[in-house]
């Protein structure tokens, strides 16, 4: 593929590098969430991409109604492995669309009480188009994209206990759609501010979730044309069935590894904080993540 | 930093407003007496000590009619009003003749809000209570 690799290459390599850290796509139920389908898989000059992403995650507490922030009690303990795959076709320089899937294992002791299981999770579609490929001075480049996620998790993750750790079923259809801004602070490092909204309908089994939005700031460090470095921090929200707010702050750092011009490693950590204010009616997670990409 | 946590703060207050936020706050009593929703059962609540937690609980339920005739508890329901979980349901055994029953096998495997529905059976009509719990 000859696309124009200008500019459009420049603006690629700063998405690719925020898809470090860019949420993951698997965890739709709000006990278990990060944020929707977002981050590209392919750059500008690419025509083809897949990526396959690990992630471990560890329940480190929970926010009460009052935003009061608690431990886990003793004796309690929710762990995930998550596998999230996703594959994108770059229909031309500024537009990618994809598709994704995940599944996981999760793991879950209470006091008297052991869960465990794994299977499917749900899947999206997803549309993603660069705008601004040209820039001069503050004015950002930025993207915005659409998505649509399908409640394809397998039947075992809705059981009530696991449906609760697992993050991978969200039980409805969502539609969802983003935007994303980017500026420069200087030769090596970008700021990007993104938000996002899902609306969820057709619950399957009575219940339909609440809708949901978040937004993230992030900062990119293009350490070398190699290594890129990421930090950021990102609020959930969603209302509960109740009418309800659900909600948490997450920090993240995230590194990539451009390792040839096909081939991309990326690792990051994702920290809610356990402290008073920062969530609300949701569990805080600690996950870390390993991913490989391939693009060309 | 603190200009956009003010403007979230003031989104996320107007969505809480439109969706009519109404959800209870306050934990039921328990140990005292408490009236069904249509007010055909009187119905007292006694949970273990420091309340229900996460995993599998057991609990006292104590009920009759409001004419003073025995009353059985049929079912019992939990959920979380926040959350779209399935509800998760427990087994009741008891003495219909003194009202006295035990709730074995109640499942909470999550902490946070929870609402119990307890269903009601008696000499007339049926009804049913909630009870609020907030599970650490």
């Amino acid at each position: 593929m000859t696309h124009d690799v200008g500019v459009a290459t420049r603006a690629s390599v700063v998405a690719l590098c925020l898809a470090a850290l860019a949420p993951a796509p698997a965890s739709a139920c709000p006990c278990g969430a990060l944020v929707g389908p977002s981050a590209p898989v392919t750059g500008a000059a690419d025509r083809w991409g897949a990526a396959l992403n690990l992630s471990g995650l560890a329940e480190l507490g929970r926010w009460d109604s009052r935003s009061g922030a608690q431990g886990n009690p003793e004796g309690a303990s929710a762990y995930r492995l998550v596998v999230d795959a996703a594959a994108a076709w770059r229909a031309t320089p500024s537009l990618e669309l994809g598709l994704g899937v995940a599944a996981g294992y999760s793991a879950v002791e209470n006091p008297g009480q052991s869960l465990t299981g794994g299977g499917l999770g749900d899947s999206y579609a997803r549309a993603r188009q660069e705008i601004g490929l040209t820039r001069a001075g503050w004015v950002p480049t930025g993207a915005v994209w659409a998505g649509l996620r399908a409640p394809t998790a397998s039947r075992a993750l809705s059981d009530p206990g696991l449906a609760m750790a697992t993050g991978l079923g969200l039980g409805a259809w969502e539609a969802s759609v983003g935007g994303e801004l980017r500026w420069a602070l200087g030769a090596r490092v970008q700021l990007a501010l993104s938000g996002e909204v899902g609306l969820r309908f057709a619950g399957l089994d009575g219940y339909t979730p609440g809708h949901r939005a978040a937004v993230t700031v992030t900062v990119v460090h293009e350490l070398t044309q190699k290594v890129s470095l990421t930090a950021g921090a990102g609020e959930w929200m969603e209302l509960g069935v109740d009418g309800s707010l659900l909600r948490r702050t997450t920090v993240s750092v995230g590194a990539q590894w451009r390792a040839s011009l096909d081939w991309r490693a990326m690792a990051r950590v994702d920290v809610d904080p356990l402290v008073d204010g920062a969530g609300s009616e949701l569990p805080a997670v600690v996950r870390a993540s390993l991913g490989v990409a391939w693009a060309r | 930093m603190t200009d956009r946590r003010s403007l979230l703060a003031v989104t996320l207050a107007a969505l809480a407003l439109c969706a009519g936020c109404g959800a209870p706050t306050d934990d039921s009593a328990t140990g005292v007496d408490e009236l069904s929703e249509r007010g055909r059962y009187v119905y007292r609540v006694e949970f273990p000590d420091g309340g229900l937690r996460r995993g599998v609980n057991a609990f006292e339920v104590q009920s009759r009619a409001a004419d003073g005739a025995p009353a059985r508890v049929t079912a019992v329901e939990a959920s979380m009003p926040a959350h779209p979980h399935q509800a998760v349901s427990a087994v009741a055994d008891g003495d219909p003749s003194t009202g006295e029953y035990t709730v074995r096998g109640l499942s909470l495997p999550m902490g946070g809000r929870w609402v119990l529905t307890l269903h009601f059976e008696g000499g007339a009509a049926s009804d049913q209570a909630l009870v609020f719990a907030e599970v650490p």
